[in-house]
């Protein structure tokens, strides 16, 4: 059965497959988090959008009690899942000094975006959000860092585009200036990876953005759908 | 195609973004992270009714979109680039968009 098989909207296949394996995502391992704890951060994120009357329960928040987190994680997810409008640097540094590693930092915030892309989109057409899947713990999370990751000015580390980020760089962004929402999660790469193709898939490629004539959208030219993201990013309050 | 928008209909209710049925897509992106569920699906019915089930999946998946991209952005505190930023100088002053606390990530 495919993921939004209650609804006779016409979800290009591609979309729903990518989103099957977003939702699978959330209860796998992750680079710093285990399955369940990444269950239970999803969990911690849907609690609080619940709460805020930004979405509708399916029940599945009791979930954010079915691992044993930090508190700071929770209250960190909870933050980002409200959009992240309070979060700066000072933020940021004081989630770390209570004891989040900023692999982790990264971990989380790409995990509750990435989750609130599946809600919001589900709320969008009609249904439900999908129900978080059952934790699969078949590896251990590798909590590497990335070595070619650096400072760059944001809150966080994260690579460079090529050639000063390397391999790993060219494999994530390509052999061009990568923008900084593509490298924004790059501390985590598989974060990065998520984030870039769902981008891709659902708006534009760097090479297609500037197009303006050109609409990755069915059913909306280009300046319509940047009228929704307008209005979307100017609720969210974000100046990017 | 029209491929200019009045940016002041996005944050002026009264104002008209220029684009055909640019009211009913604002009003959609509005309901869709609010917390009115009747007015969700309200602005749901309109926009299928005027644009069709397509327009309808389409605007949902660039709320979507656009729901993770802020986040990441707002979390990770990332920065504008410098040619977006020029071009947006005039309406970010008169919107009140360098009032938004993420705008310190690049403004300073």
């Amino acid at each position: 059965m495919s993921l939004y098989s209650d609804t006779n909207l016409p979800i290009p296949s591609s979309f729903e497959s990518l989103h099957e394996d977003e939702l699978l995502s959330f209860a796998r391992p992750g680079t710093w988090g285990t399955a369940t704890q990444r269950r239970a951060i999803a969990a911690e994120a849907r609690k609080a959008r619940v709460e805020a009357g930004m979405q509708e329960s399916v029940g599945d928040e009791t979930l954010a009690e079915s691992a044993d987190l930090p508190e700071v994680a929770r209250r960190l997810a909870r933050d980002v899942a409200l959009a992240g409008i309070g979060i700066d640097r000072d933020y940021c540094k004081k989630v770390q000094v209570e004891g989040l590693s900023e692999g982790a930092y990264v971990e989380i915030v790409g995990l509750v975006a990435r989750l609130a892309h599946l809600d919001v989109f589900a709320r969008g057409i009609g249904v439900s959000s999908r129900q978080l899947a059952e934790p699969q713990e078949d590896k251990a999370p590798s909590m590497q860092r990335p070595a070619v990751a650096r400072q760059e000015g944001f809150f966080t580390a994260s690579i460079p585009s090529a050639p000063e980020g390397g391999e790993i760089a060219l494999e994530l962004f390509g052999s061009e200036p990568a923008p900084n929402i593509v490298r924004s999660l790059s501390l985590v790469p598989e974060e990065a990876r998520r984030l870039n193709t769902v981008i891709d898939m659902e708006y534009f490629s760097a090479e297609t953005i500037f197009d303006l004539t050109r609409s990755s959208l069915r059913a909306l030219s280009r300046p319509q759908m940047e009228l929704v993201a307008a209005k979307i990013s100017a609720l969210n309050q974000c100046f990017y | 195609m029209n491929l200019k928008i009045n940016l002041a209909g996005i944050f002026v209710p009264t104002e008209d973004s220029g684009l055909a049925y640019g009211e009913e897509l604002l009003d959609f992106a509005t309901a869709i992270l609010g917390n009115d569920l009747s007015a969700l699906n309200s602005t749901r019915r309109v926009l299928v009714e005027s644009m069709g089930e397509d327009a309808l999946v389409s605007a949902a998946i660039t709320a979507a979109v656009f729901s993770l991209v802020d986040r990441a952005a707002n979390g990770i505190g990332i920065n504008v680039e410098p040619m977006i930023l020029e071009p947006s100088r005039d309406f970010r002053e008169e919107f009140g968009i360098n009032q938004f606390p993420s705008a310190a990530n690049t403004l300073g």
